[in-house]
Order: C-alpha cells, then structure tokens, then sequence
C-alpha cells in the first residue's frame, strides 16, 4: 500500500556571512521499506537517526531531495489538485500532548475540524460523527465542549487519535506518539491502537525511540542510525534474535526493573568503551555506526554496507554479517 | 486487571478540572477587586457619554458671565470655568469625545496592525523582513511627534490627530501579533492542520489567531490608555479638539491660565483622565491574568486533605542517614480558598555512601519532596509540617543564606534537561570554577585547574580544550557530564539527581549512570534520584521509594520492591513497564489516572484504580510493615506478594 524507496531528505544549513559555509545536513539518506494494509511498521533510532524526519516526509510537511514515495501507486510528488485525497488516507499523531492540540478551540471543533474541511459537515451532523469518535476511544460525549487544557496527558492523546481516525485513514503516523506519557498511560494507548487497528483495518508508522514499547505493537521494525536502515525485519526476529551490533546494543541498553537482572547488564555494559552520537551534520565516513561498534574492522571505516537480505523477510547493512 | 474498560476507566475515574474554561476566566477575573472596579468604571464611561447629556441643567457650552470661576456649589456641582459654563456639563460632553476619539485611533491600530503582523509572522520570508523594517522605522519616532508632524500638514483637528496616533500605535499591534504568531506556528497543532489538509487562510485565522486574542486584549486595553493621554496631550497643546468643544485636554489647558485665581478649575478634568487611564491599565492587568492559560488550574475551594499526624514508623539507621525526612507534608496556597497539599506525610531516609530510588508518575509529589529538601519550592508553596535533617541539621528551619551555603556545597544537584540548567553566555570552565570559586575561596586559578580536571574525570574527551566551549557545543550526553562535574565540584555528601537520564538517549544514558557509579564508589557520596524509569531504579539504587498521590506507598530494599512488589500500584507499574519479551495480546494496564491533588479520594488514595479494592480501603491507612525493612501501604500488605500480577 505504501512503498517508500530510496528516500532522502537533506537540510540545507547555512554559515558564516551570506551563507558562504552552507553544506546540507543528510536527515534521510537513501531509505526504503513498504508498509501493507492493517500493519505496523516501527521505526526505531535515537535523536539524529531521521526517523521523525521519515514521517514528515511522508505527511508532506518537509521536502524531499530525491526518491519516491508511492500510496496505493500513486507517487505523492505527482498530486497537485488530489491533495486532499491524499491527506484523507494518511494522518498522524505527534508526540506532545501538550502542543497537540490548539489550546483556544474546544474538542468539537479539534476533532471535528476535519470533517468540515473534507466533508462540509456541521452542526448537528458533525457533532454525530464527534461524539461516535470519542465514545470509540473511550471518551465520553460531555467532553465535546471542554477545551484541551482541561485533560489529562493521556485524555489529550485519546483526542489526537480520535482527529486521526475522523477520516478513516488508511494508515496513521504516529511520531512518538507516547513517549511523553507516564507508564501506565502508555500501556493505556497502546492497547487503544491495537484495538483500534483490529477493528477499522489500520496501518501504522510506529516512530518511536524505546524499542520495547515498539516491539508490543509492530508487525515489522526498522532500526535507524544516521538517516539510513541498519536493520529491518519481523518485530519477534529483530528483538529476540538481532543480527546489526547497532540493534544489539539499543537493545542491551534497555534498563529492565529487575535489580539482579539489570546488576549484569550494567557489568557488561561497563566493559564497553564510552562513546558518542555523532552529529548528522559530520557523518563518519563507511558505516555510519562504526566509531561505536565494538566490532568494527578496518573494511567498516571505508566502505559503506549495503542493506542485504540474511534471513527471510529481514534486511541487515553489516560488513560482519555473510 | 488487564481487561480494557475504556469507557468505563474514564467514566469512572474521569476528574478533570470541574470548571470549564469560561468559568476559571470569570473566577480568576473576579478575584482582582480593582480591575472588578475598573471595569465597572469603564462600562458606565459610554453610559455617561451617551446618556449623560438628557440629565444636565447647563448647556456645556451656554456662556454665563454672572457666574465665572466658581467653585463647586449646589448649582453647579464642579463649579464653572472663565465664561461661566458649568464644569459638570462641559465634562459629561467631554468624557464622549475622549472615548470617541480613542476608539477611532485604537480601532486604526488594530485593523491595520493586527491582520498584518499575523501575516506577516506566519509566512515570514522577504515579505517579514521588508514590513519589519517599515515598522522599525516607525518606531524610531516618537508616536506623539509622528502625529504633530500630520497634524502641521492636515491641520488640526481631533479626527486627524486619531488617525496619526491610530497609524503610530499600530506598530505595536503588528509587533505583538507577529511576535505570537512566529510562536505558535512552532506548534504541533499546526501541523497537525495542515495533515488534516486545512487551508493556510483556515490556519491563520482559525488556528493562530484565537490563541493570540489573549494578547491582543490586554494590548487593546493598554492603547486605549495611551490613546486618552495623547489627546489630552495635543488638546492641551490645541492640535485636537478646538474650543469651544469641550475635551478634557481643552479643560485642562484653559485651567492652566486661571491656575492661580481658581486652582479648582483643573481638579475635575485632571481626576477624570487619571482614573480612566489607571482603569484601563488595571483592567487590563487583570485580564492579562485572567486570560493566562493555566493547564491544570487547581479549583477553589480546596478541600483540605487531613491526615493527622499518622506519624510512621521510625526510620532504622538515622544515625547513619546523610538526609533523613520525617512527615513531611507540603502545601500550596491557593487563589482562593484553602491551601493545597501535594506532598502528606512523606518520611525516608538517604544512608550514608547508598543511592535511594525516589519513583512515582508524574503528579505523585516526587519532585515537589526534592524541591523541599532543597529549599526550592516555588513561592506559594512551603513544608506545613515535618522535619528535614541533613547532616545535623534541620533544613525546613533554615534562613535562605544558610541554605544557599549548603546548596551546591554540600548537596549537588542534577536535573532533567542539561541544556537549559546551564548558562549558554559562558564557557563550561566558566561555570565550574565559578561554583568552586564562591563555596571553596581559592583562587581562580586554581579553580580553572580544577574544573579541567573534573572535566576530564567526568569523561570529556580533550578536556583541556573542551573546556574553553560553550553549552550548545556539547552533545546532550556530553552537557549531561558538565552538568555532573558542576554539581560535584565542591564535593557534595548529597548528590539530587532529578531524572537525570530522562532526556538522553538510551545508549547514552547506561554511561551516564555508569559515571554516576563509579563517582559515588569513589567519593562515597550518597545520591537521591528522582525518576519515573523503574528500569533505571534497578540500575543504580540500593533503596526504592514509591510515591503515588503525594504519599509513600511502599518503600524498602530495592530487590524486595521490585521483585516482590506488596503494593497494588507498584505491581501494576512493573505489570504495565513495555520490557523486551515476546508480546502476547494487550498490555497490562492500570485503569484511569493518577488523580490531581485536589482530587484524591479518602483512605487508600490508590482504591478506586486498586483491582483488589474493598470497602476497608476506604478508610484512611497507615504504612504497614509486612518485613523489617519493607513498608507498604495497603491493607493486604500481609498477604504473600505476586498475587497481584
């Protein structure tokens, strides 16, 4: 349904006086992967990994440097005056549930907004098609007339959903979409999309930093680092059974709750040397992720890998890998 | 507990503020008794200047020469001025032009400053910078003297002197609404608009111009004020309104010649320009703070949580605690109504050279306890009860020089965001020879020396140079390790640690708690961390403390509260904590929501959320004891662990 291949984004920054030191920042370099219909696609990375630019991408709010982005075929760069189609099949929700909703409008009006604008519903109508929205993520109908700062973190996350499914999309982006939430809600709103995703067909581009929160509720995951994939594959393979150091890493790095647990994770973790994030803007050359792999031969400082195939249905860009 | 009741869990636990936002607008307004006052004053203005006229006895403009330069009598209430006219009238007449010749010049300002400036902030580009360097021009120049200089051209007259000012003021209308638009069209609101596919125009003026009315409001206020002066001013100097027009600008000018056979004759307009330009000023400021957003406004009146003073059990090992807090309750005062408490009875203790895990959702008081303990409460907060002891001393009694000594010098602090707890004016050296320099009295010098070397010792790579740079050249790991050296400069026996790792990078974070380690087994130190991360409690502390509603709720040895959870709602966090194993159906979930503090139930605070709650939960509760080192509070406290996963 959506297939995304070789997709870049780069920031253009300028420096110095009249922008003589300007260079691009490589967000997004080079890309793919597909998402069908009633799946979940995750995207995993720390800051600097582009996986928010990815979804902004998609969603038309930055430009694109090359690639293509193709919804049920269409290539979302030929649109022109079927834009709004396009926004009815793809929406999304963002990370603060503060920011998320205009403060100065009631909720009616937040999740009703899209109904007018691709529908020309109003009044009586809308409001019909509101309260069914809400009552669906388990809000109740008296809440139509309150305004955001009225709610909770996770009421104000409920709303965000209830916009997002006004159209019926085919797939929802969901940029961090609870990190900001305290424990207890996220497993709230996690179940939420879950169930929502059984009972209207949704897919979903799960961006997330915390592999654990997105391996409950992705059928596939995509690791990032740099702007580019290192792993992706089926969400149990990548978590149980990760082939990219990268992958391997994020995951031991995972703080569990359980002391005795977590005592040998921290020894093992203190054998590892420090090290840094690079920053976007000065890449290493070869693998992108060679400066902190523990593993890394000289191949690996020269020579970029390529995303290959090492076990059915899962990709790994890894030199140390045959 | 891990059914999903959707509709249930809200409708049951559903508390949000009672008042909806029009009401907390009324409430918060009424509260200001002047601006109440004020705006009283100000609706009954138009009232006199539209009505006034049909109850004079004197025509504002009838010349009696039997009666000139009188003071105030029966007759004439005000007096009357050098041609016998009544001063009473003359001001009724006058209070008309005022607000008519106000409203022309502040509607001016508005209609051609506000839609511009929105614009102008919204799109930005070549088209902001061209109209900002108009408005910059403008402003350059004096509004009063901009419009002398249109008055000399047009000649004087009221409606040309509120045309000029109206096009002075509007500079700061176009400032105001560009200035907030360019600030809210960061907002992921606005994105999330323009995803729904709404139009720009939509956005413009559906999206960004109903948050920035609050502003514009308060500003519109303030102009009418300057508005009122101006034409006073240019009346008294005779540009605007000419005699025998009554204006209160003409009253007072005509007053200024008869200042010393009839001083009185200056009094009435005098007091009418400075009560209508202070009404408008206090009107205003009580919109202003009426109209800020508060997001979780507490509603008065509060209901006061008493607990009494069920005084827990003693804490083992005082003795040998770097920071002991016995029942320590914190409060709020309100607006209105009672003070809030959001911290009850809160007691633990840091021993010496161990790290205790402070834990709880946001709202759970955890902050708040640190905040206490550090002196740092906000204004209208402050420990209504309990003790601190830190080292020997009791801190919550403490004048704010003492404690000024002890922070940063004995107790070191670490909090959330590196980034904004540093200064971005001044190289990392800077700021660490500086706290050393003012608790420790060597040298600069030597406190430069020291500060590489703590920068070296908290794992910056090139110290020697990385020192000379400034905050937004370090990473968020990197800012996070000067922030540490900062806090252990001065060799503190207490380190607070309020979620030190939350806004790092997974990877980045287990190094920052590594240093945290090894720092502590060398220094010996004992450490407070605040977090919400359960994972991260497993890392790093030999104690946990679970708050939840401003209470501890259980509290003991690190490995028996998370691996023998007691309390309902610390199980219910561990149940619903997303760890990497393989998925099975839903999460397990605790239904609704930590309440807010003035919204918690009577007895158990956790009962309506609890699974395994009873009508004796009801009932207030005292921390039980089930092992000599584990408190809980709950009345299955007894009852063998596990049963609640």
């Amino acid at each position: 349904m959506l297939t995304v291949e070789d997709l870049r984004v780069y920031f253009h920054v300028k420096r110095g006086l009249m922008g003589r030191r300007s260079y691009d920042v490589r967000a997004v370099d080079g890309v793919s992967f597909g998402l069908a219909h009633g799946q979940t696609l995750g995207l995993v990375g720390e800051s600097g990994s582009g996986k928010s630019t990815i979804g902004r991408a998609l969603l038309r709010l930055v430009g694109i440097h090359s690639g293509t982005i193709q919804l049920n075929g269409t290539d979302v760069r030929e649109l022109r005056g079927r834009m709004l189609d396009f926004r009815r099949d793809l929406q999304a929700i963002f990370q603060d549930p503060y920011s998320l909703l205009n403060p100065s409008m009631i909720v009616a009006d937040i999740v009703g907004e899209p109904l007018t604008i691709h529908y020309g519903l109003k009044g009586r109508q809308r409001d019909e098609r509101v309260a069914q929205l809400l009552d669906q993520v388990g809000l109740a109908t008296y809440h139509m007339e309150r305004y955001p700062s009225e709610f909770s973190g996770g009421q104000r996350q409920r709303i965000a959903v209830a916009r997002a499914i006004a159209l019926e999309p085919q797939i929802i982006i969901c940029d961090e979409a609870i990190s900001a939430l305290d424990v207890s809600t996220q497993s709230q709103v996690i179940n939420l999309l879950k169930e929502l995703q059984e009972r209207l067909g949704l897919a979903y581009l799960f961006i997330a930093h915390d592999l654990a929160v997105v391996r409950h509720i992705s059928d596939q995951i995509a690791v990032l680092y740099l702007g580019r994939i290192m792993e992706m594959g089926p969400a149990e393979l990548i978590c149980s059974a990760p082939r990219h150091p990268y992958t391997q890493l994020l995951i031991s790095a995972i703080p569990v709750a359980d002391p005795i647990e977590q005592k040998k994770r921290k020894a093992a973790r203190s054998q590892l040397p420090p090290s840094e994030l690079p920053s976007a803007t000065n890449p290493p050359d070869g693998c992108p992720f060679h400066t902190r792999c523990p593993q890394a031969v000289s191949r690996c400082r020269n020579e970029v890998p390529l995303p290959r195939q090492v076990r059915p249905g899962e990709i790994v860009a890894c030199h140390l890998i045959d | 507990m891990s059914i999903v009741r959707l509709v249930d869990d809200v409708a049951t636990y559903d508390d949000v503020s009672p008042l909806t936002a029009q009401q907390r607008f009324t409430r918060t307004f009424l509260q200001h008794r002047l601006s109440v006052i004020s705006a009283a004053y100000l609706l009954l203005l138009p009232m006199v200047a539209l009505f006034g006229e049909y109850f004079l006895v004197h025509d504002p403009i009838e010349v009696d020469l039997a009666h000139v330069l009188e003071g105030p009598s029966a007759e004439h209430l005000l007096g009357t001025d050098h041609l016998g006219r009544s001063t009473l009238s003359r001001l009724v007449v006058a209070t008309g032009v005022a607000l008519k010749a106000a409203a022309l010049a502040v509607g001016i300002a508005i209609v051609l400053g506000a839609p511009l400036g929105l614009l102008s902030g919204y799109f930005g580009g070549w088209w902001d910078r061209t109209a900002m360097r108009i408005v910059e021009a403008i402003i350059a120049l004096p509004g009063l003297l901009v419009a002398i200089a249109i008055l000399a051209i047009l000649g004087p007259s009221l409606t040309n002197a509120m045309i000029a000012l109206g096009l002075a003021i509007s500079t700061a209308f176009f400032r105001l609404m560009r200035g907030a638009a360019i600030e809210v069209k960061e907002e992921l609101y606005i994105d999330a608009a323009r995803v729904s596919g709404a139009s720009t125009l939509r956005i413009v003026f559906r999206h960004v111009l109903p948050n920035v009315t609050g502003p514009l409001t308060v500003q519109t206020t303030l102009a009418f004020s300057q508005v009122l002066l101006a034409e006073a001013g240019l009346s008294f100097i005779g540009l605007g309104v000419q005699p025998p027009e009554a204006s209160w600008g003409v009253m007072l000018s005509v007053a200024q010649n008869y200042i010393y056979q009839h001083p009185f004759m200056a009094v009435p307009p005098g007091i009418m320009i400075m009560l209508t330009v202070l009404a408008f000023n206090l009107f205003g400021d009580g919109l202003r703070d009426a109209l800020a957003r508060v997001d979780t406004s507490p509603p008065a009146p509060v209901r006061k949580t008493k607990t009494g003073r069920t005084s827990s059990t003693p804490n083992e090992g005082n003795r040998t605690s770097v920071l002991s807090i016995e029942n320590l309750h914190v409060q709020f005062r309100q607006p209105a109504g009672e003070d809030l408490e959001v911290v009850t009875d809160v007691s633990f203790s840091v021993p010496a050279g161990r790290t205790v895990g402070l834990v709880g959702e946001s709202g759970c008081g955890k902050s708040v306890t640190a905040m206490a303990i550090m002196g740092l409460l906000p204004d209208n907060g402050h420990a209504s009860d309990g003790v601190i002891y830190f080292a020997g001393r009791e801190l919550t009694s403490l004048s704010e020089t003492a404690l000024n000594q002890i922070r940063g010098e004995e107790i070191g602090m670490i909090f959330q965001g590196p980034m904004s707890s540093l200064n971005p004016a001044f190289t990392v050296k800077n700021q660490i020879a500086e706290t050393i320099c003012r608790h420790k009295g060597i040298t600069w010098r030597d406190a430069e020396k020291r500060a590489i070397a703590l920068l070296e010792r908290v794992g910056i790579p090139d110290a020697n140079a990385r020192a000379n740079d400034y905050p937004h050249q370090f990473s968020g790991g990197m800012a996070q390790r000067v922030m540490i050296a900062i806090a252990l400069s001065c060799e503190p026996r207490l380190l607070i640690a309020d979620e030190p790792t939350t806004a790092l990078d997974v990877t980045i974070q287990g190094q920052v708690l590594d240093l945290l380690t090894s720092l502590q087994q060398e220094r010996g130190m004992s450490i407070l961390l605040i977090t919400h991360d359960l994972g991260v409690v497993a890392d790093m502390c030999d104690e946990a403390v679970v708050m939840y509603a401003g209470q501890v709720v259980e509290q003991g040895p690190v490995n028996d509260v998370l691996l023998e959870a007691r309390h309902p709602y610390t199980a219910g966090l561990l149940a619903s904590m997303p760890r990497n194993e393989v998925r099975s159906g839903k999460l397990p979930q605790i239904p609704g929501r930590v309440p807010p503090a003035w919204a918690w139930p009577a007895g158990c605070r956790f009962h309506p959320r609890c699974p395994h709650a009873t009508e004796r939960c009801k009932l207030p509760i005292d921390l039980q004891q089930p092992d000599p080192h584990h408190q809980v509070r709950c009345i299955l406290a007894g009852k063998p662990p596990g049963g609640n996963h």
